[in-house]
């Protein structure tokens, strides 16, 4: 994931890189403190090297939860055999479904937008005299 | 007699029907935190105390009438400094006031203090706030962990009953474990995080730490509710969460995610665990080993989301717009760059630069694109185990004891692993708690429960019982020589 420029045996984050980061985060880092973060970084890089291994899917954006709980409250009543749960089994997106069904208006595949008032052909807009 | 005996619920009550004085607690606090202070390690536990505290006023209605509580210095409060335990913030004060706190102040608490924390929120031991590391009570060479660790040591001293925290990747329970106390992250969205200063959006909640579940819960139930000021935060209702403590785990079923019980965990912890299982299987709890297969991706995604998103939080902090201003610069780049540079300490430099690296060109797919895809892996885990019947989830909070003061201060990653087994549920947004299970060689060890989305009250039904059957880990010996309060 790294570039190949080391600067030291198992440096993977170049001290010309750290510098580089730092100028984009408006941070200044002296040259020893540039070198001990590249040795960190590279050290904590490693570790994440794992990530590569994660099968690509659809990402939330948040932590946000998306819909209601999937339990029932514990010590109600509750039916358990709901929707088997395989591995992988996703929620149905609710807003999945043809653009054209959810569009005020749709006409050979784009939205037709009401034109805003005071904008010449708007609805009810009084055609200026000259 | 110490501040929350009877628990918080019971002394407000008292407050409410004029048996107790409305400060008496309050100075109570102020004492016992000058008992600690004046010990031979002081604990270090706060950023800001009022000393007037008792002489606050409130509505002597509320659940927390007159009840002493020590808020995290990174929530915005009216009438003391907000530092967030960083330089950068040092003379910092809110111009507002964080709806956590508003709501426990209309609830009749007294705020006593702003209480030491890693800086930013960025940290697992306490050890990098700028106003020096908070001591554990239990041993003042180890840490309280982090990075609540000022609100968890506050509360285990008996200083407080109860204290506000934030829970990015656990910074509310792995604190409440190192230090004995119970410590609960609700669901994302249940907790306005309006005045929480923000270092990861999308991870950050607000959280509670008492000496006891109900006290946590008490503590909660105040807080929770929807705020229309954070986009975030979700309107649905609250549960009565203290109601939920007495409820009990007779067919309970409680998951045991096989990947937090590694063969290198701490033996000691691992015991304790066991005996907590243990326990709630013995009050009714059935117990089931499941499998969140993709916990091993959690830390990586972890601590490169949450600092790509520091990155771009923390680009305010220019020296302009907020606090610290360096007085040296001659032109406006300059004055960003020393500004920031003066400001922040070593951990919050480590942390935005490695979050704009993973967002920069040429690393943003392997990095912070990867870490999404992990994250949502991590989510469907949690969404698979609770559908399938688990109704929660039980692991140790962290892998081992309070760890000495600067043991791991110098090798970030070590220090990242002791969030091993609290970020999943940060990730995933669920509610999450930490619960003492038992003592190592004198130091406190948790229990982590964690259930599904808007589960808080089974979450609290299980850690009463937890409580209930292990009994707390009691407390922390008063320093000697200073008086007790």
């Amino acid at each position: 994931m790294n570039r190949p420029d080391e600067t030291e045996p198992g440096v993977t984050v170049t001290i010309q890189e750290i510098h580089r980061i730092a100028a984009l985060a408006r941070v200044r880092l002296d040259q020893g403190e540039a070198k001990r973060m590249a040795r960190e970084m590279s050290s904590i890089l490693e570790h994440m090297a794992v990530l590569s291994g994660v099968a690509p899917e659809p990402a939330p954006t948040s932590g946000v939860p998306q819909g209601e709980g999937s339990t029932r409250p514990f010590g109600e009543a509750s039916d358990r055999s709901g929707p088997p749960a395989g591995e992988g089994a996703t929620t149905p997106d609710p807003l999945e479904r043809p653009l054209a069904r959810i569009a005020p208006d749709w006409r050979d595949g784009l939205f037709i937008v009401p034109r805003l008032p005071g904008v010449a052909g708007a609805p009810g807009e009084r055609k200026s005299s000259s | 007699m110490k501040a929350n005996a009877g628990g918080v619920a019971a002394r407000a009550a008292e407050v409410r029907n004029g048996k107790l004085a409305w400060g008496s607690m309050a100075a109570q606090a102020l004492e016992a935190h000058g008992t600690w202070e004046r010990g031979p390690a002081p604990l270090n536990a706060f950023i800001a105390v009022d000393a007037n505290a008792d002489r606050q006023r409130g509505p002597r209605d509320g659940p927390l009438a007159g009840i002493p509580v020590a808020v995290k210095d990174n929530l915005a409060t009216a009438g003391f400094p907000t530092t967030c335990g960083s330089r950068i913030l040092e003379e910092f004060r809110s111009p507002y006031e964080a709806t956590a706190v508003r709501r426990l102040r209309g609830a009749g608490a007294v705020i006593v203090g702003k209480t030491n924390m890693d800086e930013f929120a960025m940290g697992s031991s306490t050890e990098n706030s700028a106003f020096g590391p908070t001591r554990n009570p239990w041993h003042a060479e180890r840490v309280p962990g982090g990075s609540s660790g000022g609100s968890a040591a506050a509360v285990a001293a008996g200083i407080v009953p109860v204290a506000v925290g934030s829970d990015t990747g656990g910074s509310v329970r792995q604190p409440a474990s190192f230090c004995g106390v119970v410590g609960i992250k609700p669901t994302y969205g249940r907790v306005s995080r309006y005045g929480l200063v923000a270092f990861a959006s999308s991870l950050d909640q607000v959280g509670a730490l008492g000496r006891t579940v109900r006290d946590a819960a008490t503590l909660l139930e105040v807080l929770s509710g929807h705020d229309p000021r954070d986009a975030t935060s979700v309107n649905r209702p609250v549960p009565p969460l203290t109601a939920a403590c007495d409820r009990g785990v007779r067919g309970l079923v409680v998951g045991v995610p096989r990947e937090y019980f590694p063969a290198g965990l701490d033996p000691v912890v691992r015991r304790l665990a066991e005996h907590a299982l243990g326990a709630l299987e013995g009050a009714g709890a059935e117990l089931r080993e499941v499998s969140l297969p993709h916990t091993r991706y959690a830390i990586p995604a972890y601590y490169i989301i949450a600092p790509a998103e520091a990155s771009s939080n923390l680009a305010r902090y220019d020296g302009v717009r907020f606090g610290r201003r360096c007085r040296e610069a001659d032109t406006t780049e300059r004055l960003y760059e020393l500004s920031r540079s003066e400001g922040f300490g070593t951990e919050v430099k480590r942390r935005i630069l490695l979050g704009t690296y993973a967002l920069s060109a040429g690393y943003y797919d392997a990095y912070y694109g990867r870490a999404q895809e992990a994250r949502a892996a991590v989510a469907r885990d949690f969404e698979r185990t609770f559908r399938d019947g688990v109704d929660v989830l039980f692991t140790p909070t962290a892998p081992t004891p309070a760890f000495k003061l600067g043991e791991r201060i110098h090798d970030p990653y070590q220090m990242y692993l002791s969030d091993v087994f609290t970020v999943t549920a940060n990730l995933a947004g669920v509610p999450a708690i930490s619960v003492p299970i038992g003592l190592a060689e004198g130091l406190p060890v948790g229990g982590q429960l964690m259930a599904a989305h808007w589960r808080e009250d089974t979450l609290l039904t299980a850690a009463a019982a937890l409580e209930a059957e292990l009994g707390t880990v009691g407390s922390p010996p008063v320093p000697s020589g200073a008086g007790a309060a």
